[in-house]
């Protein structure tokens, strides 16, 4: 009977430790998951700014702002733009390019996505930005009025929501907001006024 | 009871493994994370610095001819490739530099490619800029427009003058060809490279101020520059260098702030000296004489001050004149006395990298019933002068002289020339007045952004 006794309360004492471990364990667990996703998110929302923002500078290379309109078409959620820039080489090119930047719902359950389209195609990857649920953009003139008319648009303030479920609790989502200015860099060029 | 507890042991022990093994999947992704963020910031700014520094040595037509082989038509381009820790900036090496013309001047190109790298991180970013030829005055094939950037060694001129070969020809980066010749004794080359002090107490040839790795020596003595009115290459307009209604005088110079005392080679000259940019009006007519179509110029008002006056003149069709003069305090110590009294020389003195360049610039223009002369320094305007009645410049027919007034020897001695002692860098003309941005753009060096075709950083 003393036997069993020192049996049972050496595995009580045992479990109890290893779950004394275990939590411990769990809770750093948790904590490097949280670091993860937050530098991983970062990350990821940096390269979203980068990358909207190139497509955005190089709006309008080589279309002669006095001849043609380089912003065709602006929306809250969509802009359509014109550039001689080939956005999926990343390079010059011959031809007239329409690049669309757009809100999309694929059905994705990580949210929606921020396409980039060039001719109609994504351009792959840098055109496919996930984790976002929200984009909100407002346009602006050379004089930085803000503007909804297309042909006048040479800037914008895009507020960008991103969502990414939580590690632990996928019904609680985590949104962080990214608010950036993107320019027509090259249009600017060409309008600068130095007289 | 054994079994069961070896059984809870391993169930314990294996889910123990699994939550370590997540912890460390996950914590080892971390640092990488953060490392190529911090590298994606390191390498944009090296990135936006390397095409900054490439363009930089776009603007040197000297540069261009010591790269690019073959005629300025269709696609040429030179590759600069470096190994890795060639050319480390941080974390960061530049792998390649790529200049390259495409069709015309007007179509120029850069491109860099930067790779970064940092505890197993590796990232790379391409950039590139297209322009027409940068600064204002460069590659403008259009009448009297010159602009001499002094970048090329015109070595033992003397020795080659033995052999009657002419070394002395300093290249025009207009595009017109006028090119300047210089004169004068030099002994190794009257162009000489910028140094500056790294962190390291050494010295390293360096960007010594608007777009330029050389300058030019004036000895105050005999060195001066020529430039012939010829007929610009391959204008239709058949005038040849002159002045006009409308032109823009400029050059960077370091006046030297002591003057050249007596030496081996002179005499005492410090209050002869000071010429800067001086185009003739009338080189036979005597009473002409002092009366330039347009200068700049420094004068010594008293041995033994920096203190003196600069002037900025013009002399209109009539043969008024219009002039600026303002009071200037030379601030760079640029050349080096080595001896005693009269039997000392002269040398560079290599802490003239401590002055900044200073900028001067003239404007004229004819306009709203006036002709109106404006004065610069370090590209902000100083002064002045207008007439009313829109006059041109009086007509000159014997192109500029740098660092010495142009005399003719019938009517005056050499002392009267007014020889420059100092240092000069990128002078030259263009064949319209600037405007007051545009002669402050030209003094920071700063290109206009429409001459910028696109740029992709």
């Amino acid at each position: 009977m003393g036997v069993l006794l020192d049996v049972l309360g050496s595995v009580i004492i045992g479990a109890t430790l290893l779950l004394m471990m275990i939590t411990f364990t769990l809770q750093v667990q948790e904590t490097a998951a949280r670091i993860y996703y937050t530098s991983s998110m970062i990350d990821h929302m940096d390269n979203a700014a980068r990358n909207i923002n190139h497509i955005f500078a190089m709006a309008g290379v080589g279309v002669a702002i006095d001849d043609k309109d380089i912003c065709l078409e602006a929306s809250d959620s969509r802009i359509l733009f014109q550039t001689y820039w080939d956005c999926e080489g990343d390079t010059l090119s011959n031809d007239l390019h329409e690049i669309e930047i757009t809100l999309a719902d694929l059905g994705y359950a990580d949210g929606k996505v921020i396409e980039i389209r060039q001719d109609g195609s994504v351009i792959m990857p840098l055109g496919h930005i996930q984790y976002i649920e929200d984009i909100d953009m407002n346009y602006f003139d050379f004089d930085d009025n803000a503007t909804t008319t297309p042909a006048d648009i040479v800037s914008a303030e895009i507020l960008l929501t991103f969502r990414r479920d939580s590690p632990w609790r996928s019904d609680q989502p985590l949104r962080s907001n990214l608010q950036l200015k993107c320019f027509f860099m090259n249009a600017y060029l060409q309008k600068g006024n130095w007289e | 009871m054994g079994r069961a507890s070896l059984v809870f042991v391993i169930l314990m022990t294996s889910i123990f493994a699994g939550v370590l093994v997540r912890i460390q999947s996950n914590i080892a992704g971390v640092p990488d994370v953060l490392i190529r963020n911090q590298l994606n910031k390191e390498i944009e700014n090296i990135s936006d610095y390397v095409l900054r520094a490439a363009v930089r040595n776009a603007n040197s037509q000297d540069f261009l001819d010591s790269v690019l082989n073959g005629e300025i038509v269709g696609q040429i381009s030179h590759i600069q490739n470096f190994d890795i820790g060639e050319r480390r900036i941080g974390n960061c090496d530049v792998l390649s530099l790529e200049y390259s013309y495409a069709h015309s001047q007007d179509h120029y190109k850069v491109k860099s490619h930067i790779r970064g790298f940092l505890q197993g991180v590796e990232v790379f970013r391409d950039a590139e800029m297209a322009f027409s030829f940068p600064m204002v005055t460069l590659g403008t094939v259009a009448p009297n427009v010159v602009y001499l950037e002094f970048e090329r060694m015109l070595l033992l001129t003397w020795l080659f003058d033995i052999f009657n070969i002419n070394n002395r020809l300093l290249p025009d980066s207009s595009g017109n060809d006028y090119e300047g010749e210089f004169h004068g004794f030099s002994f190794i080359s009257p162009t000489a490279p910028y140094f500056v002090q790294d962190n390291i107490d050494d010295e390293v040839e360096s960007w010594g101020g608007a777009y330029s790795k050389r300058y030019i020596k004036f000895n105050g003595l005999d060195n001066y520059i020529t430039m012939d009115n010829k007929l610009p290459l391959e204008s239709e307009d058949e005038e040849a260098f002159d002045t006009d209604n409308d032109f823009s005088l400029m050059c960077f110079a370091k006046i030297d702030k002591t003057g050249r005392r007596a030496s081996l080679l002179s005499g005492d000259r410090r209050d002869q000296q000071g010429t800067l940019l001086w185009i003739p009006s009338e080189y036979n007519v005597s009473d002409m004489q002092h009366k330039p179509s347009a200068a700049i110029y420094f004068e010594t008002t008293n041995t033994s001050s920096a203190k003196g006056k600069m002037h900025y003149v013009i002399t209109l069709e009539d043969e008024s004149e219009l002039r600026v003069t303002i009071n200037y305090t030379r601030q760079a110590v640029v050349w080096r006395r080595i001896g005693i009294s009269f039997l000392s020389v002269y040398s560079i003195d290599p802490n003239h990298a401590q002055y900044p360049w200073n900028s001067y610039g003239l404007t004229f223009e004819t306009k709203n019933g006036k002709s109106i002369l404006t004065a610069y320094v370090d590209g902000v305007q100083v002064g002045q002068a207008q007439k009313d009645g829109e006059q041109r410049a009086y007509p000159s027919k014997y192109g500029m002289s740098i660092g010495r007034k142009a005399l003719n020897s019938s009517f005056h001695s050499d002392d009267d020339r007014k020889y420059f002692f100092g240092i000069m860098d990128q002078s030259g003309m263009d064949d319209r007045a600037f405007t007051p941005y545009e002669m402050k753009l030209w003094h920071d060096g700063v290109m206009k952004s429409s001459l910028v075709q696109y740029i992709k950083d």
